[in-house]
């Protein structure tokens, strides 16, 4: 499903579908390149990222006022890429929280989510040699759907209290239910999303907000490990072709438009191109 | 006599102020408000309290704006100058500050307070605000439709044209009913008044029935005012019901079904629990048929050409037979017995609705899965026309913050158009009534029109006392340090 | 073979499906063997089928976690039984809708047949509508408290959430706004949410990608 997902949401952004082809197969490329390269224990740069840094210092803030960490990772669905990268984000919560005995609750809005974050959580308070201290009925399922979540979610924050809102994953209007009620109780508030329409309101509310691409880069700038890191880096190879070909685009359709050109470089290169290949595409 | 004379005069004079541009309905409202709190401040005077303190000078502008705006909706039995009122008031404060000698202290007064204002005082006052309609009575307000509205109206209006059918995916919930279901109201009052023919789906079990009973209240309205025939359930227009899907984008799921049993094989009944292909509208429409054989004799015609290629012909011939779009010579009766058809009968689902023969798929969402269908329909050879693209529209209606995520397919041309909101609501409902006259939604749209207005100018002015409250801080800042120095 | 290569490989083999149907043959019912007309239909129904399994685990998951709640006198248990009165007065009211004299078709269903629908659009639906509008109070007061001119980028966004909301209410759209507001949702909007959605859609791709190549680490992957 996420592959089918995601691959619908790929083949929308170009035009043709050949073309579409041509760059899946160049990103799959990219990445088991760039992975080799990163698995020879190569470095790659990355800029610092303020969000992630700051869960430490939000978890920190809790220990001192005594009260727990909330951690929301969406209402998307098992699959989707932000819930997966929620979950990394839980990991090292709750291993900071179990480190500083504070406690984490951790709600969700859908059933599938729960055996796998109570999984993570109590792994990650048993690297920390606080197995003892994990609490399988901080971690709930809140149902009824979005607002429903949302509500009980608000109520469970006002009644413990929170010191610090840790909410990463896919969300939708409840965002701001959520991060308006901590704002009101005074927690620290980091937020990260790919959900674009959400950005607004989560900066209006949170202290630090991570902005789709820098959410999904939140596993790399974490863990380092080589094949997200290579993944990042066959991301960024792809928007600088992508970008090119608006800039070569946009230049030859001025060109053409004022007429300093007969014909549309970029446009007929794409027309033509993939006719050699026509054995290849399957298609009209 | 003499009270018909006078209220002949008051109607008159009403009639006029209403007639004013807007900047000058501003500024008689602030006018007479900064009377009115004159007024109200020799009272406090005469009471023996000191009038020129910013708390006194604030209560009579209040007292004033209130008194005007109680006033003026009585008059006008509309709300509408109440907003006038409102901003007027803000406009006398500012004047009664600057005249007042020690006009400093009065904004001194205010601007701190605004800082500290209580969460429950602007809940307060929002609520009232949007409850004000519903007590001084609705009012027209006439927005100019954005060219978004206007695709979304010219795609169905495309469709009435070339008798193509609309698919209308009814996927909202019943919390966003406050923007979506006025969209809905419209969206289906065009497309009955003008006889678009339309099957709906719904993948959201709280608003099936909402949905339904509004497509039957609207019916009902054509069939009384045109007749019994006019419009009719099975022939133009079709409720397929409630299907269960995984997540928001899960209808998808459903399309490679539709695409290869066709609306007839994939659904098999409607809500009533009878077969789809007994329906008249389930027939196939001429234009679909049309362009299916024009891109068949356009295959014909190239394939000469390509015969000496390695490319797959056959392969492309195949794709524009009739037979192909959803039945093999081997698979047809299986597609067909797999359609759910009665015990004993076989249905050849070819010969009924396929998916590429609606001319529009217009869901109506809370979020919007437009992106993956988009997808879809770029990939998918049979969904593409003779000119290579794609032969079905998409149109949108979904809630105000998902819009601009959507622009971006606006913009390209894959989305037709978009409703946002009850914004795009009232805009639609406009070009409907301009076009055709008023409607069966129009007093829906109006209803949530007013609220919504006044809840949106209330956060406008929000943020414009929050800023100017800052700015006046950090002005009284500086004062003081130089003051100080 | 391991239970993690077992899911390593079927996700390899579902992914590869989908990448031949959608990317080298297009959606190609009836084209060549008829292959994809056969097995894609499967396929959706196995995925609308998967989906539905999630219902079941939710049920467990909050019986089993309020049921514990309710026998050991936990915090809040009471909270616990009303959730169980709830699901069971509706469920019972489901049931006698479905099993009680059903009325002809489109008509609706009368007596005790009709609690469940009087539930959900009396009730229910007034409920939704009414948590949904809690956004409206949110927002205002998130704009009272944070929407401050503090700099030069700020007061620009100022400006446009000002010519915005104006051009958003027709008692203040003056035609000059509402032409700006228009330009800015074609130009600017749309520019910054294509980038955006670029970001996204690459992002979703990128771990597509890992899981399909079963090469995704990180911490469900380590702790199943």
């Amino acid at each position: 499903m996420v592959l089918l997902t995601a691959g619908y949401f790929f083949l929308s952004i170009t035009p043709d579908p050949w073309l579409q082809r041509v760059l899946f197969f160049l990103f799959g490329a990219g990445l088991l390149a760039y992975l080799s390269y990163t698995r020879r224990g190569r470095q790659m740069f990355m800029r610092r990222i303020a969000g992630l840094d700051k869960i430490d210092e939000a978890v920190g803030r809790a220990v001192e006022m005594g009260r727990p960490v909330f951690f929301v990772p969406g209402i998307g669905w098992l699959a989707d890429p932000g819930t997966l990268t929620a979950f990394g984000l839980l990991e090292r919560a709750a291993r900071l929280c179990s480190r500083y005995d504070v406690r984490l609750c951790v709600a969700t809005a859908s059933p599938e989510m729960v055996p796998v974050m109570v999984n993570i959580v109590r792994e990650a308070y048993r690297a920390e040699g606080k197995h003892e201290s994990f609490n399988e009925d901080d971690i709930r399922y809140l149902p009824g759907g979005q607002f429903y979540f949302a509500v009980a979610a608000m109520g469970w924050m006002r009644r413990e209290r929170i010191a610090a809102s840790l909410l990463f994953g896919s969300f939708f209007a409840e965002a701001l239910m959520l991060s308006e009620t901590a704002q009101q109780l005074g927690a620290v508030q980091i937020s990260g999303t790919e959900q674009p329409m959400q950005i607004p309101f989560l900066i209006a509310t949170c202290d630090y907000v991570l902005i789709v691409e820098e959410y999904l880069a939140a596993h790399a700038y974490l863990m380092r490990e080589p094949v997200h890191l290579a993944s990042i880096r066959t991301q960024d190879l792809l928007k600088g072709v992508m970008m090119l070909l608006m800039v070569l685009g946009v230049i030859s359709a001025t060109l053409f438009a004022v007429g300093v050109i007969d014909v549309n470089v970029v446009e007929r290169f794409l027309e033509e191109f993939h006719k050699p290949l026509k054995w290849f595409r399957g298609g009209s | 006599m003499s009270c018909v004379i006078g209220q002949v005069s008051a109607d008159r004079v009403i009639e006029w102020v209403l007639g004013q541009p807007l900047w000058l309905r501003w500024l008689g409202s602030a006018g007479i408000i900064f009377l009115l709190s004159l007024l109200v401040s020799v009272v406090i005077a005469a009471l023996g309290r000191e009038s020129r303190k910013p708390g006194a000078l604030c209560l009579s502008v209040g007292v004033a704006t209130a008194v005007a705006l109680v006033g003026w909706s009585v008059a006008t039995r509309s709300g509408s100058m109440a907003v006038h009122q409102l901003f007027g008031g803000a406009l006398a404060v500012i004047v009664r500050a600057v005249l007042v000698s020690n006009r400093l202290e009065v904004l001194d007064w205010i601007a701190p307070r605004v800082d500290r204002l209580s969460y429950r005082i602007v809940y307060v006052g929002l609520a009232m605000l949007l409850a004000l309609p519903f007590i001084v009575g609705h009012w027209e307000s006439k927005p100019r439709p954005r060219a978004i509205t206007r695709g979304l109206y010219d795609a169905i209006e495309e469709c009435g044209r070339t008798g193509k059918p609309v698919f209308l995916l009814n996927a909202w919930i019943m919390d966003s009913r406050g923007e979506n279901q006025p969209q809905f109201e419209v969206i289906v009052d065009h497309l009955m008044r003008q006889r678009v023919k339309f099957v709906m789906l719904s993948f959201s079990p709280d608003t099936t029935l909402v949905g339904r009973s509004l497509c039957q209240k609207i019916e009902r309205y054509y069939k009384d005012r045109y007749g019994e025939d006019y419009i009719q359930y099975g022939r133009d227009w079709l409720e397929i019901g409630y299907r269960p899907i995984y997540q928001t984008n899960g209808w998808l799921a459903w399309v490679p079904n539709m695409k290869t049993k066709g609306i007839v094989g994939a659904f098999t009944t409607d809500y009533m629990g009878v077969d789809l292909w007994k329906y008249p509208i389930m027939a196939r429409p001429q234009a679909a048929l049309e362009e299916e054989r024009a891109k068949e004799a356009a295959e014909g015609k190239e394939a000469p050409k390509e015969a000496g290629s390695p490319s797959g012909t056959e392969s492309d011939g195949g794709a524009g037979s009739e037979q192909g779009t959803g039945a093999s010579d081997a698979g047809s009766t299986d597609g067909a017995a797999e359609g759910g058809v009665s015990e004993g009968e076989t249905v050849d689902t070819s010969k009924y609705l396929q998916l590429g023969d609606f001319g529009l798929i217009l869901e109506v969402h809370y979020v919007g899965t437009v992106e993956q269908l988009i997808g879809l329909i770029r990939l998918d050879n049979e969904l593409r026309g003779p000119d290579g693209k794609p032969k079905i529209k998409v149109g949108l209606g979904t809630v105000n913050m998902v819009v601009n995520q959507m622009l971006p397919y606006y913009d390209s041309g894959d989305l037709s158009g978009i409703l946002a909101g009850v914004q795009g609501a009232v805009e639609y409902s406009e070009l409907l009534q301009d076009e055709y006259g008023e409607g069966p939604s129009r007093e829906g749209v109006r209803q949530r029109a007013n609220p919504y207005s006044m809840g949106v100018l209330f956060v406008l002015s929000v943020i414009i006392l929050g800023n100017l409250s800052t700015l006046w801080q950090k002005i009284s800042e500086r004062r003081e340090a130089r003051g100080a120095d | 073979m391991s239970k993690e290569r077992i899911i390593r490989t079927t996700i390899l083999v579902a992914g590869i499906y989908f990448i031949v149907e959608f990317l080298i043959k297009g959606i190609s019912s009836g084209v060549d063997n008829g292959f994809f007309k056969k097995v894609t239909p499967v396929f959706t129904d196995v995925l609308i089928v998967i989906g539905l399994f999630a219902i079941g685990i939710g049920l467990v998951n909050i019986f089993m976690l309020h049921s514990h709640r309710i026998i050991r006198f936990r915090p809040n248990w009471e909270h616990s039984i009303v959730l169980f009165v709830g699901f069971f007065t509706v469920m019972t009211f489901a049931v006698l809708k479905w099993t009680g004299p059903q009325p002809p078709p489109g008509q609706p269903h009368v007596g005790a047949g009709n609690l469940f629908d009087y539930v959900v659009t009396k009730i229910l639906v007034h409920m939704n509508s009414t948590i949904y509008s809690f956004l409206a109070f949110f927002v205002t007061s998130a704009a009272l408290r944070a929407f401050r001119v503090r700099g030069l980028e700020s007061a620009v966004m100022m400006v446009s959430a000002v010519i915005v909301l104006s051009a958003m209410a027709p008692e203040t759209s003056f035609p000059f706004l509402a032409q700006f507001r228009e330009w800015m949702d074609a130009k600017i909007n749309t520019a910054v949410f294509r980038a955006l959605t670029f970001g996204m859609i690459l992002g979703g791709i990128t771990v597509a990608m890992r899981m399909w190549l079963g090469i995704e680490r990180g911490a469900m992957f380590e702790a199943t």
